[in-house]
C-alpha cells in the first residue's frame, strides 16, 4: 500500500505539458538555428576568439 | 589618445591561486587515499582522519582548483570577447582576495570538524555568506564587463559563464538556507527526504555548472584559440547550450536511487540523465571536430594534448553518467568506489587537462615569452594521463568487485559473503594502486610548477595588453535581424531567459516535496531524538562518519538479508541534515541499533580492529576524553522547534539535566562490564545513544494497523 502510495505521482497532465514544453522549445532551437540568413552571422560569431591583435608569446620549442 | 589596458593582473593572481591550490587538493587526495589503503595513516588525530580531511579534499579541488581556474579564464577571455577592460579593478581584487579567504577558512574549519555534512556544501553558515557576497560582487564585475563592451555579439563562450553564474547563485542559496545555532553549528531548515533531494539537486548540479558549463565556455574559447581556427559548427554550440541548461538540472536524483525518494523523482532524475547523453556528446563531437585538419599539431603542441585528453575525458564522464544513472547499473555501482572512479574521470581528466592546457596556452602569453620547456609540459601530459588510467582502471574493478560481492546471494537465500570487511580485503590492494595513479598526477603537478617557475624567471613578468581602439559598432550597421539580437545579443535578456530554464526544473521537482507529509506512512509515528541521542548525532555529523557510512537501506534481496528492511521516509523526517550518505566503505547503518551492546561499540570506536579485523575504519580515541556541552542542548533542540519538530517546552528546558541523567545509565552499564574509564560526561555515550538508536526511529501510532 505504503509502496503505491509512494510512485504515485497524481499530476500526469503536468508530464504531458511538460513533455510539450520540451519537444516545442527543442523544435524551436532547431528551426532557429537553421534560418535564413544565420550562416553569416555564425561565421563572423565564431571568428570572435580569434583576433589578430593578440600579442606574442607562445609555445614553441 | 590614452593607452587603454586589458586587467591581465587579476589573470595572473588567479592562475597562481590556481596552481598552488591544485597542489594542495591533490597532496590531500594522495593523503586520503592512503588512509584508505592502509588505516594507520589517519595518525591517531581528530584532525588528519579520513572523515574530516575528504571534505576538505573534495572541496578544494572544486573550489580552490577549479574555482580559480574558472575565474582566472573567464577574466581572460570576456576581456577580450568584450573588447573592453573589466569593469572594476576594485571589484576583481575583492573577488579575488574574497575567495582566497573563504579557501582558508574551509582549510581551518573542515578539519577541526566544523561541517554541516552536505557534500560539496559543508562549510557552514558564515562562510556560506561570505561566499554568497564574493559571488555577487563576481556577478556585477561580470555583468558591468558586458555592459560596457565594444562588441555586439556575444560569443557562445559568455552564453556559458552566463548560466554558470545564475545558476551557482540560485544553487548554493537555496541549498544553504540554515537555521544557526552557535557560531560554528546551523541546522538546515530542509529534513530528511526533502534535504537529501535539494542536497543532490545542489550537488549534482555544482558538477553541471560548476564542473562543467564554465569549462565548456572556456573550452569554446581556448580550444579554438590553441588551434587557430573557429569552432567546428556554432550551430551545434547553441543547441548544445540550450539543451544542457534545460535538462542539466533535472538529473540530480540519479544520486538517490533506490532510495527512499518518492519513486516519481527517481524516474525523472533517470530519464533527464540519459537525455543528457545527447547534447554532452554533442559538445564533445563539437570541440573535437574544431581540430579537423589540424591534428597534426596535437602531436607538437603539449597545450592541444591537454585540451584534446580533457575533451575526450568530458565525453567518457558524460557517457558514464547515464550510464551508472539507471537503476539496474546503480543497482550495483551506487554506493561503491565506481562513482569515485567516475568523478575522477571527470574532475582529473576534464576539469584538470582543461585547466593545465589553459595554464600552459596562459602563463607565456601573460609573460611575454615562451614556455620554458615543451619536453616537460608534454611529460607533465603523459604522466597526468598514465595516473588518471590507474585511477579510474583501479576504481572500476574495486567497484564493480565490491558491488557484485555485496548483492551476491546464494542459492538457499544466504549471503555469499556476510562479512562486509570480507569485500574490503579483496579491494584492498586497488586502493595502493590508486594511490599510486595519485602520485603520478601529483608528480605532473610538480612539472608543471617547475616549468613555470622557469619561464617566470626569464621573462620581464606579467606585462598587460593594450585594447585595441575601437568603439562600438552602430546596431544599424549591423548585418544581423532583430530577432538575432534580441534573442541571442542582449545579456539581461538572454540571463532572464536562462534563469527561466533553470528554474523550471528546480521548482517542478523540488516542491511536491514541500508537502514531504503526504508521503509519510500514516500510521507511522515518527520519534523525535532524545537530546543526548542529538548530541551524539552531531559528533557523527562532525567526525563525518558519511563518508564511509550510509544510512539507507535499498530494497534490494541482499540489503534485506544484511541490514534489514528498506528504509522508509517516516525514519529521517526529522534529521536534520540527513545522513543517508553516497559511500560504503564500511557498512550501511540505518538499523544498527541494537544490533550490538553498547560495549561493542566503545570497543570499536577505541580499536576498530579489536572487535572486526582488518577493519579500515580509524580509531577515535578522543572521543572518551572530549566532553558533551550538555548546556548548549536546550538551544539545539529549541531550534529543531522552531524547525518543526514537536518537542515540549518542557523537554527542551530539561534537555541538560535528561541527557546527564541518560548518559549516565550508559555509563554505569559499561562500568558494571568492567570498564574502568570515566565516561559519563564523554562525547563517546553520547554517539553510543544515538547509534543504538537508528533503526528505532518510529512507532506505529495507536490505533493504527
Amino acid at each position: 500500500m505504503k509502496q503505491e502510495f509512494l510512485s504515485f505521482f497524481p499530476h500526469t497532465d503536468m508530464t504531458a505539458l511538460g513533455l510539450m514544453i520540451f519537444l516545442f522549445i527543442f523544435i524551436g532551437v532547431l528551426f532557429w538555428v537553421f534560418r535564413k540568413g544565420s550562416s553569416e552571422i555564425y561565421q563572423q560569431l565564431s571568428q570572435q576568439p580569434l583576433g589578430k591583435s593578440e600579442r606574442e608569446g607562445g609555445v614553441h620549442e | 589618445m590614452q593607452k587603454k589596458y586589458y586587467d591581465d593582473k587579476i589573470v595572473h593572481q588567479f592562475l597562481s591561486a590556481t596552481m598552488l591550490w591544485a597542489g594542495v587538493a591533490f597532496l590531500l587526495g594522495i593523503v586520503i587515499a592512503t588512509q584508505l589503503a592502509d588505516w594507520r595513516f589517519n595518525f591517531g588525530l581528530s584532525w588528519l582522519t579520513f572523515g574530516r580531511l575528504r571534505p576538505l579534499h573534495t572541496n578544494a579541488a572544486i573550489f580552490a582548483f577549479a574555482g580559480n581556474a574558472i575565474f582566472a579564464g573567464i577574466y581572460y577571455s570576456t576581456q577580450r570577447l568584450c573588447k573592453t577592460r573589466l569593469f572594476s579593478d576594485l571589484l576583481s581584487q575583492l573577488h579575488f582576495w574574497g575567495w582566497q579567504l573563504i579557501i582558508v577558512a574551509a582549510a581551518i574549519t573542515l578539519p577541526l570538524g566544523i561541517s554541516q555534512s552536505k557534500e560539496y556544501a559543508e562549510l557552514e553558515w558564515p562562510i556560506d555568506i561570505a561566499i554568497t557576497v564574493v559571488w555577487v560582487i563576481f556577478a556585477v564585475n561580470f555583468f558591468g564587463t558586458l555592459i560596457r563592451r565594444k562588441e555586439r555579439h556575444m560569443y557562445v563562450a559568455i552564453w556559458f559563464y552566463i548560466a554558470t553564474i545564475v545558476t551557482v547563485a540560485v544553487l548554493h542559496i537555496v541549498n544553504s538556507l540554515e537555521v544557526p545555532v552557535s557560531w560554528f553549528q546551523s541546522y538546515p531548515i530542509y529534513a530528511g527526504a526533502q534535504d537529501a533531494l535539494v542536497q543532490w539537486w545542489y550537488g549534482h548540479n555544482a558538477v553541471a555548472f560548476f564542473l562543467t558549463t564554465p569549462f565548456l565556455g572556456l573550452m569554446y574559447y581556448f580550444l579554438p584559440k590553441a588551434a587557430d581556427r573557429p569552432v567546428y559548427s556554432y550551430r551545434l554550440s547553441i543547441i548544445h547550450f540550450w539543451a544542457l541548461v534545460f535538462i542539466y538540472i533535472w538529473a540530480g536524483p540519479h544520486h538517490l536511487l533506490y532510495t527512499a525518494l518518492p519513486e516519481w523523482a527517481q524516474s525523472v532524475g533517470m530519464v533527464f540523465s540519459l537525455m543528457l547523453w545527447a547534447p554532452s556528446w554533442g559538445g564533445m563531437i563539437n570541440g573535437l571536430l574544431t581540430l579537423r585538419g589540424a591534428w597534426d599539431k596535437v602531436r607538437q603542441d603539449p597545450i592541444l594534448k591537454f585540451m584534446v585528453a580533457a575533451v575526450t575525458f568530458y565525453g567518457m564522464s558524460t557517457f558514464e553518467g547515464p550510464l551508472l544513472s539507471i537503476k539496474s547499473v546503480s543497482e550495483l555501482a551506487h554506493y561503491t568506489d565506481w562513482i569515485v572512479g567516475h568523478v575522477h574521470g571527470g574532475a582529473l581528466g576534464w576539469n584538470g587537462f582543461m585547466t593545465f592546457g589553459m595554464i600552459y596556452f596562459l602563463v607565456p602569453k601573460l609573460l611575454r615569452t615562451n614556455l620554458y620547456s615543451v619536453k616537460m609540459a608534454t611529460l607533465h601530459f603523459w604522466l597526468g594521463f598514465v595516473g588518471i588510467a590507474l585511477y579510474m582502471i583501479s576504481m572500476w574493478v574495486s567497484g564493480i568487485s565490491q558491488g557484485l560481492m555485496l548483492n551476491a546471494v546464494t542459492e538457499d537465500g544466504q549471503l555469499a559473503y556476510p562479512d562486509f570487511v570480507e569485500t574490503v580485503m579483496t579491494i584492498l590492494p586497488l586502493y595502493w594502486v590508486r594511490m599510486i595513479g595519485g602520485l603520478m598526477y601529483f608528480a605532473g603537478w610538480i612539472l608543471m610548477i617547475v616549468n613555470v617557475m622557469k619561464t617566470y624567471r626569464a621573462s620581464q613578468g606579467v606585462q598587460e595588453e593594450e585594447l585595441p581602439q575601437m568603439s562600438l559598432p552602430d546596431v544599424k550597421d549591423q548585418k544581423e535581424g532583430k530577432g538575432h539580437r534580441w534573442l541571442e545579443g542582449l545579456p539581461i535578456t538572454f540571463t532572464v531567459l536562462t534563469t527561466l530554464a533553470i528554474l523550471v526544473g528546480s521548482v517542478i521537482e523540488i516542491w511536491p516535496t514541500f508537502t514531504g507529509q503526504s508521503y509519510v506512512d500514516a500510521n507511522d509515528e515518527t520519534l523525535p531524538y532524545t537530546a543526548l541521542e542529538v548530541a551524539g548525532r552531531d559528533v557523527y555529523v562532525r567526525e563525518g562518519c558519511y563518508n564511509c557510512h550510509s544510512q539507507m537501506i535499498r530494497p534490494i534481496v541482499a540489503e534485506s538479508l544484511r541490514y534489514g528492511p528498506p528504509s522508509t521516509i517516516a525514519e529521517s523526517l526529522y534529521d536534520r541534515p540527513f545522513q543517508w550518505g553516497s559511500k560504503r566503505t564500511g557498512p550501511d547503518l540505518a538499523r544498527v541499533g541494537g544490533k550490538y551492546p553498547d560495549l561493542w561499540h566503545l570497543r570499536h570506536m577505541l580499536d576498530p580492529r579489536a572487535v572486526t579485523p582488518n577493519s579500515l575504519m580509524p580509531k577515535y580515541p578522543w572521543l572518551v576524553k572530549k566532553k558533551v556541552d550538555f548546556s548548549g542542548l536546550p538551544r539545539r533542540l529549541q531550534v529543531m522547534k522552531n524547525l518543526g519538530v514537536p518537542y515540549s517546552q518542557e523537554e527542551i528546558d530539561r534537555a541538560a539535566e535528561q541527557a546527564q541523567a541518560d548518559a549516565r545509565v550508559i555509563a554505569e552499564n559499561l562500568q558494571k562490564e568492567g570498564v574502568s574509564l570515566k565516561l559519563e560526561k564523554s562525547e563517546m555515550v553520547a554517539l553510543i545513544a544515538y547509534l543504538q538508536r537508528l533503526g528505532h526511529n518510529t512507532k506505529k501510532k495507536e490505533g493504527g494497523q
